[in-house]
């Protein structure tokens, strides 16, 4: 039979967007041609450095009070100072603490979002997939937590269960879940009637593995999106808590209570809100640009939705 | 008009399920007694304990104490507290005025600053103007409002002493606070009005407008803005939750007496019963809020029905 | 006779409900399948025609039981899989694949090609290892025609015809006896039309495979039909084989289709006499009184519209649902 070769002769390039799979391969080389991400890289590369080398990198000790340095202003305002950038209210080093920081801030973020992420994704997909009842459960949880800001349900839940890193882990995680669920149903119910999920019917595949293997493969980008933005939002927050009395304890060197620490002393020393407040800042700012470059590049079309 | 039974309905489920969290917020740790007499209860015997438990209604079944929560929380009953020495409610709807004058201020001044440069960014696409504008955007979304608080603080407090640190009173409290909060809905709304803006521009019933010889301005304010102002109008409602929470850490920081800051030092000295009526009252305010816009939304936009 | 029918459907029903209002009630179906009946015999290709909205992709899902039918039952090799349960159905399911419409949608796009062709394996133990999967997807993929070094890649990297071929490979992987073609052509130029259906005709030949073939080209239909059913609204028009029925049709339906097809062939061309329809394909939530076709046909008449016409056999193995065939 003529027509069957082993190269078939219809040609044509079609202009399809390309997969996770061929874009991985060309991740670097396109993040390195945008300055501000390859900037927020560097950024979040030395943040990350700080966070593990913690205790080579710290010149002093984090959790040392000596009363008898305290408030002591940065070396440089004052020639006799050992210390760079200066002491907080019980005399401990600010930047020791800024850098034992990067601790609290990246530990809390990623772990967070690992956690509202698997639950998210989870229930998005079952969601999406079955409708029906589960459905119906998960837009009116959806409702309530949307008119709940997330903030406030993350306080009165830390003010009754007392601060600590591994709560508000757990709470941010627990809190957090709902925008992943929201945008993994929506591209669910938008992909579960493509013809590939009938063909993996057609072919008598099993429901759970439709669900995880043909489905959820092609949906990371949302999720990859979310996630990165999400990160940021958490390191907010656990700032936002701690400095507020309700997040990880004040001893734990973290850059929220070093800011409340700062706002107790304002106008005496105002060296002690500016190194925690642009760690955080310069932080949260490098994983937005990333954030923006990731959706920008992995789905253009995600812009109108996230 | 099922689409209005069907929001209201919605509406009536999300206050239902804001009162079962900050109901169950008691029982998280167990025994409601003690997080209610905190470190009192060092000082009590067993006995008094017991006899509070029974006063307050505790050792009776759960579904019973929140039926009988729900059914006080209608009459504006939330419980009395201990610190204020009045009702819980009456501490709350005290300070209610103070939340709304700031959280309205932050909620016009993002509006007026936002779409305007919104627009500038949008018609003047790459130029100087607009990346400034877009950096700005993205800084002020990134800089954590408590942060920018202490650095208006130092900056206008302390150095120029321009305007007092914290307090209320005057109008010149109001200024720092109302800036703080307003910061990340202008950064949010700006970048928003940019991108939906030129979205529409590349429509073609706006470069059908053009081939027509409108001119540009007519363009851009009749055609395309009024068309991009409609996904705005939907973030603006969120933008309400987004303001009633934040002023509970901008309230902190400023002290400013409002609902926020009270939750806040309520939490500080578990008074929990203000704490509870403080959460419902936003949460009801803002659901309030959002089925306002909602349903102006659909009144503006015809694809979303009130018919069928 | 009956020992040759693969697969059996009687008065198979597929109405899909229409809810609206606040309580999301039913308050109508649309009726994409109305009451089919028909026999596939083994080895035989029927074609199943008719306009877009006839319900023909609906039919073939629910004879392979995609939907689960509203009524009416589909018997494969003598079982009826519909009142069997959903893990017996699934393991019949390597016995009765589908190629589909769209070649772009139909592939995952995630997945490199090799992967979609060796699942069918997997999901049914077919191989024991990735090696033994490894072969047969190589052999699987020169039956087809491609070229086995492509197996890593995705299926955007390849052209329609190619994505073709790779859905045809994937329907062949767990050696069915029968396969639904979805209008598996209908999506790619007509050169490349002409290659998938010689390939088609080859593979059936080769394997004894059986095919419903869902198109809305007459011309191909009958290339490689044996039998060829003319759907409307839900319902048979008409069945025959495909000579009677393109060279005697009874219905005034396949009439009019037939006589939009192009005779290539100027003189012949220029007498072609066109039966055109009017009006729209009525709704197939609320299909017409008596005949279904009596809103567009030229010849209905009173009792058209009053009484729906027996779909009866006319002549010898030829049956049509008109009072005046």
């Amino acid at each position: 039979m003529s027509s069957i070769d082993t190269e078939p002769k219809d040609v044509g390039v079609p202009v399809v967007p390309a997969t996770l799979h061929t874009k991985r391969r060309q991740l670097l080389s396109r993040l390195l041609k945008s300055k501000a991400a390859t900037i927020s890289v560097i950024i979040l590369l030395i943040v990350v450095m700080a966070a593990v080398a913690a205790p080579w990198l710290s010149p002093h000790d984090p959790f040392a009070n000596k009363l008898i340095q305290r408030l002591k202003p940065p070396m440089f305002s004052n020639s006799s100072g050992i210390y760079l950038l200066g002491t907080d209210s019980l005399g401990r080093d600010i930047l020791s603490r800024v850098i034992y920081g990067a601790r609290v801030s990246l530990t809390v973020g990623v772990s967070a979002v690992a956690i509202s992420g698997v639950i998210g994704v989870l229930i998005g997909l079952l969601s999406g997939y079955f409708g029906g009842k589960v459905d119906d459960v998960f837009m009116r949880i959806c409702d309530v937590q949307l008119s709940f800001p997330t903030i406030l349900l993350a306080l009165t839940i830390m003010a009754v269960l007392g601060s600590g890193l591994d709560k508000l882990i757990l709470v941010l995680g627990l809190t957090g879940w709902v925008p992943y669920g929201r945008i993994v149903r929506s591209q669910v119910m938008s992909i579960k009637n493509d013809e590939f999920v009938l063909a993996a019917r057609a072919a008598g595949e099993r429901q759970w593995r439709i669900l995880f293997q043909q489905i959820l493969p092609n949906i990371w980008s949302p999720v990859i999106v979310i996630g990165s933005f999400t990160i940021a939002s958490n390191i907010v927050s656990e700032a936002s808590l701690s400095f507020l009395g309700v997040g990880v304890p004040p001893s734990i060197p973290s850059w929220g209570t070093m800011l409340a620490d700062g706002r107790e002393y304002i106008g005496v020393a105002d060296w002690l809100t500016i190194p925690a407040g642009v760690a955080i800042s310069l932080t949260v700012l490098a994983i937005n640009i990333l954030g923006d470059w990731l959706r920008d590049y992995l789905d253009p079309r995600l812009k109108n939705i996230l | 008009m099922s689409y209005v039974i069907r929001r209201v309905l919605q509406s009536v489920v999300v206050v239902f399920g804001v009162s079962i969290v900050a109901f169950f917020m008691l029982f998280m740790t167990g025994d409601p007694t003690e997080i209610i007499l905190g470190d009192g209860a060092d000082h009590m015997t067993v006995q008094q304990i017991e006899e509070f438990r029974v006063k307050m209604g505790f050792d009776r079944p759960w579904y019973i104490q929140y039926a009988s929560f729900v059914g006080n929380a209608v009459h504006g009953d939330f419980g009395y507290s201990f610190t204020r020495h009045q009702p819980a409610f009456q501490v709350i709807t005290e300070k209610m005025p103070a939340t709304i004058q700031l959280a309205s201020i932050a909620f016009v001044l993002s509006l007026l600053i936002s779409i305007p440069l919104g627009v500038l960014s949008a018609v003047n696409p790459h130029k100087p103007i607009d990346r400034i504008s877009t950096f700005v955007a993205l800084l002020g979304q990134s800089i954590p409002s408590f942060w920018l608080s202490i650095l208006l603080m130092l900056l206008f407090g302390v150095k120029l002493k321009w305007l007092p640190i914290s307090g209320s009173g005057t109008w010149q409290h109001l200024v720092m606070p109302a800036i703080a909060l307003a910061a990340f809905p202008i950064a949010r709304n700006m970048r928003l009005t940019r991108s939906s803006m030129l979205d529409f521009m590349q429509k073609d019933f706006v470069r059908t407008a053009r081939a027509k010889g409108i001119s540009e301005y007519r363009v851009v304010t009749s055609h395309v803005l009024r068309n991009s102002l409609l996904p705005i109008v939907t973030a603006i409602g969120l933008e309400a939750g987004f303001l009633l929470g934040g002023s509970v850490i901008i309230e902190t920081i400023f002290g400013w007496p409002g609902v926020g800051r009270e939750i806040v030092q309520a939490i500080g000295s578990k008074d929990f019963y203000v704490v509870q009526a403080g959460v419902i009252t936003l949460a009801l305010i803002f659901a309030v809020v959002n089925l306002i816009i909602d349903l102006a939304y659909s009144w503006i936009d015809p694809r979303i029905g009130f018919g069928s | 006779m009956s020992e040759d029918v693969l697969v059996a459907v009687k008065d198979l029903k597929m109405h899909f409900p229409i809810r609206a209002g606040l309580l999301n009630r039913t308050v109508g179906a649309v009726k994409a399948v109305d009451g089919l009946t028909f026999d596939i015999m083994k080895g035989e290709t029927l074609g199943l025609v008719g306009e877009s909205g006839c319900g023909k992709t609906t039919a073939g899902r629910a004879i392979l039981h995609l939907y689960r039918p509203t009524s009416g039952e589909v018997s494969f090799k003598g079982v009826d899989l519909g009142k069997e349960s959903p893990e017996t159905v699934r393991r019949a399911r390597r016995h009765m694949q589908m190629i589909f419409q769209d070649p772009y949608a139909s592939l995952n796009p995630q997945m490199r090609v090799g992967e979609i062709i060796g699942r069918p394996l997997r999901v049914h133990g077919l191989v024991k290892n990735g090696a033994e999967e490894k072969d047969c997807v190589t052999e699987l993929m020169q039956q087809v025609g491609l070229n086995v070094s492509y197996r890593d890649r995705f299926p955007h990297e390849f052209s329609g015809g190619q994505r073709q071929r790779i859905g045809i490979a994937r329907a062949l992987a767990t050696s069915p006896d029968f396969i639904v073609c979805d209008e598996a052509i209908s999506a790619l130029d007509v050169s490349i039309q002409a290659q998938i259906i010689n390939l088609l005709e080859q593979l059936r030949d080769e394997l004894g495979l059986t095919y419903l073939f869902i198109a809305h080209d007459l011309s191909m239909v009958r290339y490689i039909s044996t039998r060829v059913g003319v759907m409307y609204l839900g319902k048979m028009m008409e069945l025959a084989s495909s000579d009677a029925l393109y060279e005697e049709p009874r219905h005034p339906y396949t009439r009019a289709l037939l006589s939009a097809i192009p005779i290539p062939d100027p003189p012949l061309e220029r007498q072609r006499q066109r039966m055109l329809l009017e009006g729209d394909l009525p709704s197939p939530a609320n299909p017409p009184k008596g005949c279904r076709f009596s809103t567009r046909c030229p010849m209905a008449t009173d009792l058209c519209r009053a009484v729906e016409p027996e779909f009866r056999e006319v002549a010898t193995r030829h049956w049509a649902a008109c009072h005046f065939a």
